[in-house]
């Protein structure tokens, strides 16, 4: 048996001053700032829980710890292996852009250079088609099953899908914080199919003052203090039940159990989130029914059948503190038209860190979270990331529709939806029609239609999301690909005095790539971008990710790919963004409330234009043998 | 060789009170001197060229019979912006504004080669070269008017610094099969620096700055490099060299101990039909090593990666681009990465090349210790671009 496999060697540099309102450097800001209001005064916390002196030694510590990560790399170093049909393994290094690495590589182990070098580590070695074994994975693995209600590791919580890898695969994908360490195996015999799987790995955790871990997080900036914060141990099984030809083909029927138990209890406690007495009351429901105490049980239910052109699917969960989770999805298909109905209701204490189903929001979308200036800790603000769907209950609608070969639907859903904390009704709209007059040419036209209301102190707000999209593709006979995409957006919004009675706000961008190819190997591909924006923030998918645009500013990019053999491939890629901020009507009267350089308190600075020039240059090298 | 004089460059910033123009500008590495290296990521130990072989001796061996010369230059475009940040009451940061704006486009000697092989009795088995390299040149110069806050000029703050460092040396090659080469090469290593920061002000009363410096630097490189090829389309490259009797004199003087650099690299030819050549090296320099007069330079160990691809296009020239990432003796916030690109072409038995790299950074200047303070408490940003483009020349006489 010759042995095989591959090696991916990438690394993702930026360069110059890049600034997104979660980034490192807004931040590094909000730590700032929560420093300068504690030794200003501007915080009381007679008669909290809240230890002052070691929260604000933690701000101090945790801000040095983020100006060490702004010159940060990021590389990734992915090798596999395999030989014959049965044993794979496969190792991955990496480290983030912008990331910290307090903890080392492993906890509490000093790895010198390599420590510095990567704060990443996953592996994994599996043997498969051992009999009624189906496989057997030692190391990172990731396991999802049924609609993921009870189990589906990944650190991203897809949006509105019902669709994703199921079952048990090697993990070496970015997925850090619900990476699974340990094994698991998958049977399968005569009707059956049966999953067992352990895992024991550190996970994050924002920690109340007196160092005790509140609540699991999805970290993007680990500082010492929140990485591998608790360790977490987690067994499981799920067996399927196959009945087709007993019952209709395609019919199943699945139950499973996964307990999951921390090293150290988790002790949610909003006094140790939310600053006492200032402008922003504590409104978050959502962190009152976080996980307490030193563990928690899951037990599923699933099925799907097939009838004619029809599907079933859907799945419920429950934990053993009375959290309930119920997904149910059916799907009409034939040749030029599809329709896909979902159900779903996720319980105000369905905490499984483990849900992934499908959902409209995160469990901490528009809440204090997503302010973390009304924080005790800045970086707590990191909940906002929290992958886990919002308790709601919703019914999404989605179609597409063939009508002749010149006219398309690719995409027309509908989603209302209730959020539960609150009880406020929301909708979401999407519809895309495609028109292609002639073969080479398609011009796609989107519309989107949101409608949000979010809690306040008193009286809820409401959000309404216009957002129209017009894509041109081009594809002339040759080796020639363009695309022209126009976008506008605006949010109409609830006025409030405090951020200058904005009622509108609104964005857009134009963008524009070609890509040639110059022989069947080897191509380049070129783009660039030019947006403006009041308020509201564009995003904006690239050939390798999305980017967010703010301010008004253009961007540039090249991309060179080339299939050099068999067992080599290279990509090299240079982009350069430019973002404007001008920076007006900054005087003051008060001669306390003065904008001033840093490190000259007494100067004034009554306007100014900031530029930012980022850019980015990135290769990749994928080696096969 | 670039990373020896970076620690040179940076001793030299220690002790004389240097300035940011040699430590950062180009005072690490500046790229492999021939362009068509130069344009794959800036390989320097597998720069199969008459002016590659100064740098790894065993390349040598890879010259034609007879005699080939190779001459090559170029410039470098420099442009920093500096910036101060601005904070509301709240301790905030709202943006950076601009504080100062410089430019400056230094040329860059690059070297002039020959290669002997097969010819005049030699023994078949013998190259030999010759010839001179820039190791390391840098020209940089800040100026900046200082206004008040009604835009009545106050003072005028310049700074000016230029020098550069060569190398003489001499490479051999031994092919003792197809499969080994061995190399041995040294060099005399000569150079100086000038520098000169004048702050001049209005108001008499304010005493003006006038700071000048000059210095010399002379010293020997020795290299050693062996070329193993296991197959045809397949070859790989071990080199180390290590600088021995450095010293500056002058404004600033005493020995440098330097550790030795040690690189790999490897060139494959995978047959395509771009004809596609590529290459990839590595190097280390355990820079935590370097001492000046017997003292700990404070230096970090350090690496650098490099990969190329050169293609030929089907009735085009060869087109060829490349990536490097450095990481920085200094400091982290000067790690960098670069991206390359270049052509070359043959016109009337000459090969001409030319080559382009792009490095962006941007680092606070706190960050670098020992600089010089251009506004109070060394507050300023800096972003920064390197832009350098070489050409090169090269042709063969057969005797």
């Amino acid at each position: 048996m010759e042995p095989f496999g591959s090696l991916r060697i990438s690394v993702d540099a930026v360069s110059g001053r890049w600034y997104d309102e979660e980034g490192l450097e807004a931040n590094i800001e909000e730590l700032n700032s929560a420093i300068s209001d504690f030794e200003e005064g501007g915080r009381d916390y007679t008669g909290s829980s809240v230890d002052s002196l070691a929260l604000y030694r933690r701000l101090i510590d945790e801000r040095d710890q983020l100006l060490d990560a702004r010159h940060v790399i990021g590389s990734e170093e992915i090798a596999r292996i395999g030989m014959g049909d049965r044993l794979r393994a496969g190792v991955r290094l990496s480290r983030g852009n912008f990331s910290t690495a307090g903890h080392g590589l492993f906890s509490d182990i000093d790895m010198g250079e390599a420590g510095e070098t990567w704060d990443v580590a996953k592996g994994f070695a599996s043997l498969q088609y051992l009999g009624p074994v189906r496989q057997v994975i030692l190391g990172n693995y990731r396991l999802s099953l049924g609609q993921g209600l009870m189990v589906d590791n990944t650190d991203e919580l897809m949006k509105r899908t019902l669709y994703r890898p199921w079952g048990l695969n090697p993990d070496l994908t970015s997925t850090r914080q619900f990476a699974f360490t340990g094994g698991a195996a998958e049977i399968r015999a005569g009707r059956f199919i049966g999953f067992g799987f352990f895992s024991s790995a550190p996970r994050d955790a924002i920690l109340n003052s007196d160092g005790t871990p509140a609540a699991l997080v999805l970290s993007r900036f680990r500082t010492s203090q929140q990485a591998d914060a608790v360790r977490e141990t987690t067994v499981g099984g799920y067996g399927i039940a196959d009945l087709g030809g007993i019952l209709p083909y395609g019919t199943a029927i699945g139950a499973g159990v996964m307990n999951i138990s921390w090293s150290d209890s988790l002790s949610p406690n909003p006094a140790e989130i939310d600053i006492p007495g200032d402008a922003e009351p504590w409104l978050c429901p959502e962190f009152m029914d976080m996980p307490a105490g030193a563990g928690m049980r899951v037990f599923s239910l699933s099925g799907q059948t097939v009838l004619g052109p029809m599907s079933f699917e859907g799945e419920a969960a429950f934990q053993d503190d009375d959290g309930s989770a119920v997904l149910a999805g059916a799907r009409w298909q034939n040749d030029w038209f599809y329709l896909l109905g979902a159900y779903r209701r996720y319980s105000m204490g369905f905490t499984n860190p483990y849900n992934r189903g499908f959902a409209e929001q995160g469990r901490f979308d528009d809440t204090i979270f997503d302010k973390p200036y009304y924080l005790n800790d800045p970086l707590m603000g990191q909940m906002a990331d929290w992958p886990v769907p919002k308790p709601e209950e919703g019914l999404y609608v989605e179609s597409r529709f063939q009508v002749s070969r010149q006219v398309i639907f690719p995409k027309v859903y509908l989603d209302v939806w209730r959020s539960i904390p609150w009880g406020f009704e929301n909708y979401r709209f999407q519809g895309e029609i495609e028109y292609r007059p002639v073969f080479p040419v398609r011009f796609r036209l989107k519309y989107k239609l949101q409608d949000k209301t979010k809690m306040q102190d008193i009286i809820p707000t409401n959000s309404t999301t216009h957002e129209i999209t017009l894509r041109t593709f081009i594809l002339p006979p040759g080796n020639d690909f363009f695309e022209v995409s126009l976008r506008a957006g605006a949010v109409e919004l609830t006025p409030n005095p405090r951020y200058s009675d904005d009622r509108l706000m609104t964005g857009g961008f134009v963008s524009a790539r070609w890509e040639h190819r110059f022989t069947e190997g080897f191509s380049a591909l070129g783009g660039t971008t030019l947006w403006t924006t009041s308020g509201m923030s564009q995003w904006e998918f690239e050939d390798t990710g999305i980017d967010f645009l703010d301010g008004r500013g253009s961007k540039i990019y090249l991309t060179i790919k080339q299939t050099v053999s068999d067992s080599l491939q290279l990509r090299l890629r240079i982009l350069r963004k430019d973002t404007y901020f001008p920076r007006t009507g900054l005087y003051r009267p008060d001669p306390d409330d003065q904008y001033y350089y840093e490190g000259d308190g007494s100067s004034l600075v009554r306007d100014f234009g900031d530029h930012r020039a980022g850019y980015g240059i990135d290769c990749q090298l994928d080696f096969r043998w | 060789m670039k990373q020896i004089l970076s620690v040179v460059l940076i001793s030299q910033a220690a002790f004389a009170a240097g300035l940011p123009g040699i430590l950062l500008g180009d005072g690490e590495w500046s790229g492999a001197v021939g362009a068509r290296a130069f344009a794959m990521g800036g390989v320097e130990l597998m720069d199969a060229s008459a002016l590659g072989s100064l740098t790894n001796p065993a390349a040598a061996a890879s010259a034609g019979p007879g005699i080939t010369v190779q001459l090559a230059g170029g410039m470098d475009v420099l442009v920093e912006k500096r910036t101060r940040t601005v904070y509301d009451s709240f301790e905030s940061s709202i943006g950076e504004a601009e504080h100062a704006f410089n430019r400056s486009s230094p040329l860059i000697p690059g070297g002039l080669a020959l290669t002997l092989s097969r010819t005049g009795g030699m023994p078949d088995a013998l190259s030999i070269a010759l010839g001179w390299v820039e190791r390391a040149s840098f020209g940089y110069s800040y100026d900046r008017t200082i206004r008040n806050d009604y835009y009545v000029t106050t003072g005028e703050e310049r700074l000016e610094i230029d020098g550069c460092v060569g190398e003489a040396c001499a490479s051999a090659a031994m092919t003792f099969s197809d499969l080994v080469t061995v190399g041995l090469g040294g060099g005399w290593l000569s150079g100086s620096r000038d520098t000169r920061w004048t702050r001049n002000w209005i108001d008499p009363s304010i005493p003006d700055t006038d700071e000048a410096s000059s210095s010399d630097l002379s010293g020997m490189v020795g290299r050693a490099s062996v070329v193993v090829s296991p197959r045809e389309d397949l070859s790989v490259s071990l080199g180390v060299e290590k600088a021995m009797s450095v010293s500056w004199t002058g404004d600033s003087s005493g020995d440098l101990e330097l550790p030795p650099r040690i690189r790999a690299g490897a060139e494959w030819l995978p047959g395509n039909a771009l004809r596609s050549r590529f290459v990839a090296e590595v190097s280390y320099y355990a820079a935590s090593g370097a001492e000046f007069d017997g003292s700990d330079m404070g230096m970090r160990d350090c690496w650098s990666a490099c990969a190329g691809l050169e293609n030929h296009i089907p009735g085009g020239p060869a087109c060829r681009f490349g990536f490097r990432y450095d990481k920085s003796p200094v400091s982290r916030a000067l790690d960098s990465v670069s991206f390359t690109g270049g052509m070359g072409f043959s016109v009337a038995g000459m090969r001409l090349d030319a080559g382009a790299s792009f490095t962006p950074r941007c680092w606070d200047q706190q960050d670098i210790p020992l600089l010089p303070s251009f506004a109070d408490d060394d507050t300023l940003g800096v972003e920064e671009t390197v832009t350098a483009l070489r050409i090169s020349a090269s042709r063969a006489f057969s005797l």
